[in-house]
């Protein structure tokens, strides 16, 4: 880790995901992130929050606020979307099974909406990691081809 | 600037315009945008800027009643009616299949004598996958077809079921049959588990997907 508050594993799918979404800043109305600098298609990066959200949960329950500044803070302050976009994604998210939610107090005292996987959401996460690591490596291949 | 009434006017246009229909929904999503909020402080600067960060509250309100739209229970039903239609008719096959035999008296085919059994114990079979993967009881929802080790226990182990089965009711079933019938039954709960995640997944693509 890397001074921060966080002291558990970090997992490298959750550190290659995160080096992707590297300078991004959220662009439109669905949670998309998006580089400032590239302008991509929507659809290229649709679903990157969801699976930005497994990949955190999968290392330890959070709130929502919380998942946030994590994502922020492991990519340097880069990632960076709107903030309200976070609770539609969880909703679903944990309506779809995937999550599950308790009200607890947090380090502070505050009580929180702490978010957590359920089993349904460990297999999801893992797919997401296998599909991820699949497709990075593809992309990896076929960039660095075209570069070399 | 902004105040704090302002912050509760966002919040309860966010909550207002999601239009969540239960109530007891609303006021968690109230509590949790509350709690969201909690740790900006309380300068007009800082209120000012968690809401700029926070979004358009329509766009988050519409995003959110996208999400709680519908009971989902009638899709719900319907996806766990297609499971089990689809589950049953795969075991009801493989069944089939395995306990076909030639009729020495008539010469034509005929059921095995422990077909009804089979049958009855594959159903329940079934219904207990799919309880178990709506309830997510993890050990029962894997997919053993990608675990070697955990299939070739659960055939080991529901033979030895078969076996101590037979055994408490006094009938007769070798060692070799109790292999095969459980090796079926394994591959009905293998069938069932897949048919269970890609019907989740046809559902999600159709009728809206989690965000993963």
């Amino acid at each position: 880790m890397n001074g921060g508050r966080c002291t558990v594993h970090r997992s490298p799918f959750t550190d290659s995901l995160l080096a992707l979404l590297g300078k991004v800043s959220y662009l439109g109305r669905q949670g998309i992130p998006t580089r400032r600098s590239v302008n991509y298609d929507r659809e290229f990066l649709t679903g990157t929050v969801g699976v930005l959200i497994l990949s955190l949960l999968s290392e330890r329950a959070m709130y929502g606020y919380e998942i946030l500044q994590e994502a922020e803070r492991r990519s340097a302050q880069q990632f960076r979307m709107k903030e309200g976009t976070i609770y539609p994604a969880l909703h679903q998210m944990e309506r779809a099974g995937l999550l599950k939610a308790a009200w607890r107090d947090s380090d502070n005292g505050r009580a929180r909406k702490y978010y957590s996987l359920t089993a349904k959401g460990r297999r999801q996460a893992d797919s997401k990691r296998k599909q991820w690591e699949s497709i990075s490596a593809a992309m990896r291949a076929i960039l660095g081809e075209a570069h070399g | 600037m902004a105040d704090r009434d302002d912050l509760r006017a966002f919040i309860d246009r966010v909550v207002r315009e999601s239009r969540i229909a239960k109530p007891r929904e609303r006021e968690a999503l109230r509590r949790e945008l509350e709690s969201h909020f909690a740790d900006v402080g309380d300068t007009p600067e800082a209120l000012r800027d968690a809401m700029t960060r926070f979004g358009s509250p329509v766009e988050v309100a519409g995003a959110l009643e996208r999400a709680h739209r519908g009971s989902g229970f009638v899709r719900q039903l319907l996806r766990i009616t297609l499971v089990l239609a689809a589950s049953g008719a795969v075991a009801l096959l493989l069944q089939l299949a395995t306990n076909l035999r030639r009729n020495v008296h008539s010469d034509g085919i005929a059921l095995g004598p422990g077909f009804a059994r089979s049958i009855a114990f594959s159903s329940l079979l079934v219904v207990l996958l799919v309880v178990a993967w709506e309830l997510d009881l993890e050990p029962l929802c894997a997919r053993l077809e990608r675990r070697p080790l955990r299939l070739i226990a659960t055939v080991a182990a529901l033979a030895l079921i078969m076996l101590l089965f037979h055994a408490a009711t006094n009938s007769l079933l070798s060692a070799r049959l109790a292999v095969a019938a459980s090796a079926v039954d394994v591959a009905i709960w293998t069938c069932t588990v897949a048919i269970l995640a890609r019907t989740d997944r046809a559902f999600a693509r159709v009728f809206g997907k989690p965000s993963a």
